[in-house]
């Protein structure tokens, strides 16, 4: 899609939040503009915030733990919120959740108690929109790479996308879009250099 | 030699709902009583329900999405909330898959409603946490991606999930060690991806101040174990 016709485009700095409401029938591109940033994504029913992503109904009903063209991101209630049209990058995470202060002093060392997070962006952001904390959720961390071996072994590896990747979804819902763009330092997620990404809507 | 003491001893029936309000420090076992046993958890700091089971966490932290015996269930605040004491299942544990509502469980297991069969009707895991939920004024946005104990879903070829044929036999148990005051919310209810017959088995629960099988000698990560110094200061 030409980006000159889109109704919104937007460079969002690293290590920020980003919310938009991206309306029915729009579709929203996510482009990681240097490669290897893992960008933590949840999902709202615009209408009814109750209404959220749902990860385990997403990977259970198409059968695989990847996100990618073609997977439809159901709703805790069980409806189709957007669908992945398109994917230059292939397989997107949605089991590893997103860091926080907390889980790092766990995974890293008590040292990493002051260091910035994902979570600290996303309890920002939902202060800010009067929702409630309880509406965090497990997200989708857009070009982050998690495989899961026979033994359920499951590493964050370095990332497999490049400069320029872009994955875009159809909304079939009003759907509020909350991003983190990731600030972890502590693990190769994003290639230990967080970066921007930019982000456009278009009208259908 | 652990002096064990028995503090509740209940059944929870076969598409039933349970909740539990435990105390740091005590043990539950919970034991299935057939091969249909199949029990969906969710569980909450219960001095501040807006904390709660992270299952993203939980695999990340320990570096596998599978869980057994010494690993830790963590809260999404670095805490840990359980400690998988005893598994005599061999990991039949699954964090992955989620729960099942009233839409899957009539694809999965045809029709059951209360005015065909009445209190055997075919219940949710959704519907047994939303009205368990409920009664401590918690409800949608406090359901998060459950813990499901007695089957397992294994990750084949990298990416696809299937429910793996395993499944318990009667007398087989899993023990839980409170590791902070817990909120505990379980339905008894088939596995979101079990189709056939809809008669999930009966399950026992045993809740001890400790219990006998303690296992004093298990080892934890060093990550839990910043879990648990996470803990003391909490108590602290």
């Amino acid at each position: 899609m030409d980006a000159t016709t889109a109704i919104y485009n937007e460079r969002v700095s690293a290590g920020v939040p980003w919310y938009y409401v991206v309306k029915k029938g729009q579709s929203i591109r996510i482009i990681d503009l240097e490669g290897c940033q893992a960008v933590d994504t949840l999902f709202y029913n615009a209408n009814n915030h109750e209404e959220r992503y749902s990860a385990s109904d997403t990977i259970r009903e198409q059968g695989s733990i990847f996100i990618t063209t073609g997977t439809k991101l159901l709703s805790s209630d069980d409806n189709v919120m957007l669908e992945v049209t398109h994917d230059t990058c292939g397989n997107h995470d949605t089991l590893g959740g997103h860091c926080s202060a907390e889980s790092n002093t766990v995974r890293f060392g008590h040292d990493k108690k002051y260091m910035h997070s994902c979570r600290d962006n996303y309890l920002y952001a939902v202060g800010e929109l009067e929702m409630s904390p309880r509406d965090l959720t497990n997200n989708i961390n857009f070009f982050m790479n998690v495989p899961v071996e026979e033994d359920g072994h499951l590493a964050i590896v370095d990332g497999i996308s490049h400069g320029g990747d872009y994955v875009q979804m159809k909304a079939h819902m009003d759907t509020l879009v909350l991003i983190s763009n990731c600030p972890q330092l502590n693990n190769p997620c994003n290639g230990f250099n967080p970066t921007p990404i930019q982000i456009l809507i278009w009208d259908n | 030699m652990i002096e064990e003491t028995i503090v509740l001893n209940e059944v929870i029936m076969g598409g039933g709902k349970w909740s539990k309000l435990m105390k740091r420090g005590q043990t539950i076992r919970l034991s299935a009583l057939d091969n249909k046993a199949s029990l969906s958890a969710l569980f909450y700091n219960a001095d501040n329900t807006a904390e709660r089971y992270n299952s993203a966490d939980t695999v990340k932290i320990q570096w596998n999405a599978f869980l057994g015996k010494g690993k830790v269930l963590f809260s999404e605040l670095g805490h840990v909330l359980f400690s998988i004491t005893e598994d005599t299942t061999d990991g039949l544990i699954d964090t992955l898959s989620g729960m099942s509502n009233p839409r899957i469980v009539e694809k999965n297991f045809g029709s059951g409603s209360y005015e065909q069969i009445r209190n055997r009707y075919f219940k949710s895991d959704r519907e047994n946490f939303l009205v368990e939920l409920g009664k401590y004024g918690m409800g949608k946005h406090d359901i998060v991606q459950c813990l499901n104990l007695f089957r397992k879903v294994d990750v084949a070829e990298g990416s696809k999930l299937l429910l793996s044929e395993k499944r318990p036999v009667s007398g087989d148990y899993i023990e839980l060690r409170a590791e902070m005051n817990i909120l505990l919310v379980l339905s008894n209810t088939p596995h979101v991806m079990e189709k056939g017959e809809y008669a999930p088995s009966d399950v026992h629960v045993t809740i001890y101040e400790r219990s006998a099988n303690e296992d004093t000698t298990l080892q934890f990560s060093k990550e839990a174990k910043r879990g648990f110094e996470n803990n003391a200061r909490y108590f602290a």
